[in-house]
């Protein structure tokens, strides 16, 4: 398979190699990798027996992989961590079967999904693990009570509740508003992953925001910050600004600068 | 109410759409007509300003951090494993 040409690995994302270790896919492989392959490329390149190209995977998918699992009910971060090494060890044993037609990032959801899912079952057959969301982010919390730390605790305190209602959710939910959010799936992607139609997808995200949306208000009217004029996203009545920008750019981008006629002036 | 001749959409029909807009999910056609009556419309772009930040505090909330050090090691050492055997993938 492989004849050795060494690889750049200073060309990759995060190129110290893994707990600042050389990398031992170096040896082996073929071609530079580039920092700008594609997954779909990586793959392919896993499943010829390219170490490097999976140890670029496991550097791109990694924290979303591990936090997409952490968020599974009932799963420890101890467990966490065996259940994401799992994903991984599958990932690299079925990189074969991956079909160049569909898009990485929704087969390996797939994947990770069903390696939760076969330990939940385990889990379920066994004493259930006490979970404690977001360990280090309650620390962070309220580990730090000297002055000028203030932003740094809201900002946990934020987190946290934002964390909890997000533990709330029915499983159904949670699942959807994690692959959106963090995965930047679409509404297709998210529905081939779970399995479910796309209108499930539109409706369990909204229902999904809406009890997010109400536990920051719920907290911002706690701390007094609506009653300030505060809220914990923005004021409804905020003016349009020329930094207006979309997480993905879209709608900012696309949208011109806000020329609103003035109230008396509109009909 | 703020629907004017060069206005596709009415307010209720922008807000219905608010969530395919701002998740990109609306078709080309459907996403300028929302934008447009954003254009015009001072209280549904507020309210589409609102849910977009809104969007983002949470996304900023929930966003994946760096996975444990410990952890990192841990699949270092697997994919040492895997090269210093010289496995292929279908011989795990």
């Amino acid at each position: 398979m492989a004849t050795s040409t060494p690889i750049d690995l200073h060309t990759m994302p995060g190129a110290a190699g893994w707990a600042g270790r050389e990398s031992a896919a170096s040896s082996r492989d073929r071609t530079p990798l580039r920092a700008d392959l594609t997954d779909e490329a990586l793959i392919a390149r896993t499943a010829d027996g390219e170490a490097a190209a999976f140890e670029a995977l496991m550097r791109r998918y990694q924290a979303r992989v591990y936090q997409f699992v952490r968020w599974q009910a009932g799963i420890s971060e101890r467990t966490a961590e065996d259940i994401t090494q799992e994903v991984f060890l599958q990932l690299y044993r079925v990189a074969g079967q991956f079909r160049g037609g569909a898009r990485f990032r929704t087969w390996f959801f797939t994947l990770a999904r069903n390696v939760c899912r076969n330990h939940q079952r385990t889990l379920r057959r066994r004493a259930p693990e006490r979970w404690y969301a977001l360990p280090e982010e309650a620390l962070e919390a309220v580990a730090d009570d000297g002055p000028g730390t203030q932003a740094r605790c809201e900002r946990g305190e934020a987190r946290r509740v934002v964390g909890e209602a997000l533990e709330r959710l029915p499983a159904w939910q949670r699942e959807v508003l994690l692959l959106r959010e963090w995965q930047d799936l679409s509404y297709a992607e998210i529905a081939e992953v779970l399995e479910v139609p796309v209108g499930t997808v539109r409706s369990r995200l909204s229902r999904g925001r809406s009890r997010l949306q109400e536990a920051l208000w719920t907290h911002a009217a706690d701390r007094g910050l609506r009653a300030s004029g505060r809220d914990p996203a923005a004021s409804p009545e905020a003016e349009p600004s020329s930094d207006r920008r979309s997480r993905r750019g879209a709608p900012g981008r696309r949208a011109p600068e806000h020329r609103s006629p003035e109230p008396e002036a509109r009909a | 109410m703020s629907r004017t001749g060069k206005d596709p959409i009415d307010c209720d029909e922008a807000v219905r759409r608010l969530a395919s807009w701002l998740d990109q999910e609306l078709d080309e056609e459907r996403h300028r007509e929302v934008q447009r009556h954003l254009d015009l419309c001072r209280s549904c772009f507020s309210r589409a300003e609102f849910e977009r930040r809104l969007r983002e505090r949470i996304r900023a909330e929930l966003r994946p951090r760096e996975v444990p050090q410990a952890f990192r090691a841990r699949i270092g050492d697997l994919l040492e494993g895997f090269a210093a055997q010289g496995r292929q993938p279908d011989e795990l």
